[in-house]
């Protein structure tokens, strides 16, 4: 109901009074009778019937006693806003505690009256009061809700928009490459791969500027799995390798040789990684080095830390409080390409979602050194959440789920999707709070195994087991691409009793992991 | 014998034309269509293999396009390929979930969509060689 229907019209205002005290009750009912308007007035003498009449029919207003005979303080607000969001409170208090009355007002009621100082105008206009804050609040919270669906709206719609005459670009372009309109002069074949190449780029700038515009509405996702340190370094190297090589910059790797896989989304870091050495090559003159390094974070050996360091121009000791910002610029770059200012920014974001920071060392002439904490992979952090209950190791099961493509027919992308609908089909049957999926411990190529942590006796996983793979195979359109087995394996239970707990869960989570290792086959 | 059909939805003719030209340097046929309506009448008429579309149509969304064609009984075997700029993994799901074969990003991997063609190619030729062997199949 809008409030211009309440304030105007001759409908009476319908108000529930929650009080078990009949004499505040009657004082209500004579404040609302001397009153011009009309007032419906509904009464209950506990919480559980106020509740019950809440659930009957909506108030235009609830007037609230905070001590009943079976709820007490602001918990009483918490259950009735729970229970009816969408109608305001006004908290009855005694003279004596308004403290008590603020922080209702902080738990979710829109106003206080003292019960002593209550006459017709007071209660009325109170009453009104928190009628017209509720909408007000009400009407705020939606048009947010607006504003940022529009946002994600506009997004898709720029994004979709951008990318058409990019993707157009880029076939053509293709399509001549590969000779289709006719055979190709070296020049010409020169020319559209520097076609194609910027065309490429342009898309990276627009993928940059959507995850910018997520992180602002704080949609940046990650979804971290264990990734083998070395292989993404060696990834990176493949990658920028060639790029450093043609601005005559050379790209070495320091890594520790006991260096610890980390629990991280592989293509984000791979995200922070190219941002920030395409960063230091702008800023790196020919005949320069860039660094990766990777070592175990001297801070908190719980974190791996990355640095990128160059050889470059350095950054101005004013600036860098600066250059994490969004849209920030560096004026003197070596390279006339600039980008948007938003690659700094955008790691950032995708630092600190890991659970790590970001920070930067310089010096004018001398270089740059940026460095990152991700944590490391540590399967007993992470299954500690499951097993440990009351400070005792709970009786436990793996259950795993292999999957592998039907078919040779089936493309990357589809295999690709099939493997993350899988994952999301499993995570549904599972308990959160019981039951844990295990990070993916290496990519099997053609395979993939899900492999679940339940808090269960043997007969328990087999049910866990068997409601999987029903669901599996009942979902529509993955089926038929994929084919799939389920497993369980009871874990041991024989953990001494006289080592601690912490000895305990790290001794479990070593046979977790073999176990894993041995039936993935690796 | 003649190539094989394939059905292009979208009303970004350049793009179209694109593909149309790597489709027939791999022996399909391409048809094209720039609307909803316009592409159920043009499936109905060639029978297309697969039918390629875009998933932002300018009057209508992909989506219901997609259930126009499910709603055809003599198309609705006919797998689409959904493609789309916007590759975020809600809107994968939501085309799969709806009913396509297969979702595909553009800018337009043709490897991975020749392969594809491939693909649906044999096995409607496995399954017209059942049907000729094994009259009782049919009535499956």
């Amino acid at each position: 109901m809008s409030l211009s229907t309440v304030m105007m019209n001759d409908m009476a205002t319908k108000v529930l009074v929650v009080d078990d005290s009949a004499a505040d009750r009657n004082l209500v009912r004579l404040s609302l009778s001397a009153a011009s308007q009309r007032y419906n007035l509904d009464c209950a003498e506990r919480l559980s019937e106020g509740l019950e009449k809440l659930e009957m029919g909506r108030p235009d207003v609830v007037l609230l006693d905070l001590n009943l005979p079976d709820s007490q303080g602001t918990d009483t607000v918490k259950r009735v806003a729970h229970k009816a969001p969408d109608v305001p409170i006004l908290v009855l208090t005694g003279s004596d505690d308004d403290r008590l009355a603020l922080e209702a007002v902080r738990t979710g009621a829109q106003d206080y009256i003292v019960k002593g100082q209550m006459d017709s105008n007071a209660l009325t206009r109170a009453m009104h009061h928190a009628i017209e804050r509720h909408q007000v609040i009400a009407t705020l919270r939606e048009s947010r809700q607006k504003q940022l669906d529009f946002k994600d709206k506009f997004l898709s719609h720029v994004s979709h928009e951008l990318r058409s005459p990019l993707a157009c670009i880029h076939q053509f372009a293709e399509v001549m490459l590969d000779g289709l309109a006719g055979p190709l002069t070296a020049k010409e074949r020169e020319y559209l791969q520097s076609v194609l190449r910027n065309a490429g780029q342009l898309n990276n700038l627009i993928n940059d500027l959507l995850d910018a515009a997520s992180a602002n509405v704080g949609k940046l996702t990650i979804e971290p799995a264990r990734v083998d340190t070395q292989e993404v370094i060696g990834h990176l190297v493949l990658m920028l390798g060639t790029k450093a090589k043609t601005r005559g910059v050379s790209l070495t790797t320091t890594i520790g040789a006991q260096i610890p896989a980390v629990q991280a989304d592989r293509r984000r870091l791979v995200q922070i990684f190219v941002n920030l050495v395409e960063n230091a090559l702008k800023f790196t003159d020919a005949g320069g080095e860039i660094n990766l390094r990777a070592s175990i974070s001297e801070q908190d050996p719980r974190f791996v830390q990355f640095t990128v360091a160059d050889t470059g121009k350095g950054i101005n000791p004013q600036n860098l409080d600066l250059i994490f910002d969004r849209l920030y610029q560096e004026q003197n770059a070596v390279s006339n390409r600039q980008g948007l200012g938003l690659g700094l920014a955008i790691s950032k974001e995708l630092v600190e979602q890991h659970g790590g920071r970001i920070w930067v060392e310089s010096e004018l002439g001398k270089g740059s050194v940026f460095t990152f904490t991700v944590p490391q992979f540590s399967l007993s952090a992470i299954v500690s959440r499951v097993l440990v209950y009351e400070g005792r190791l709970q009786e436990a099961s793996l259950v795993g789920v292999e999957m592998a493509r039907g078919s040779r027919e089936v493309t990357d992308e589809v295999w690709e999707l099939t493997r993350r609908r899988s994952r999301a089909i499993v995570e549904r049957c599972i308990l959160p709070d019981k039951d844990l999926l295990l990070p993916s411990m290496q990519a099997l190529g053609e395979r993939e195994m899900i492999f679940i942590l339940a808090c269960t006796d043997p007969s328990g996983a087999s049910v866990l087991e068997k409601r999987i793979l029903g669901q599996l195979i009942a979902a529509p359109q993955i089926t038929n691409t994929s084919i799939y087995r389920t497993f369980c394996i009871p874990l041991p239970k024989t953990v001494a009793v006289d080592r601690g707990l912490d000895e305990q869960l790290k001794w479990v989570s070593q046979e977790i992991e073999k176990l894993i290792l041995k039936t993935s086959g690796l | 014998m003649d190539p094989s059909k394939v059905l292009i939805v979208d009303d970004n003719l350049d793009l179209a034309h694109a593909l149309e030209l790597r489709l027939r340097a791999n022996n399909y046929q391409a048809v094209l269509a720039q609307s909803g309506p316009s592409a159920v009448a043009l499936a109905l008429a060639h029978k297309p293999i697969a039918i390629l579309l875009d998933l932002h149509l300018p009057k209508e969304d992909g989506l219901a396009v997609m259930m126009e064609f499910r709603s055809c009984p003599e198309i609705a075997g006919v797998p689409v390929i959904v493609m789309s700029a916007d590759c975020s993994v809600v809107t994968q799901h939501k085309v799969l979930d709806a009913g396509a074969h297969a979702f595909l990003d553009k800018p337009l991997n043709h490897r991975s969509l020749l392969h594809m063609l491939r693909g649906i190619e044999m096995r409607s030729a496995d399954q017209q060689r059942l049907m000729a062997t094994d009259p009782h199949r049919l009535q499956d």
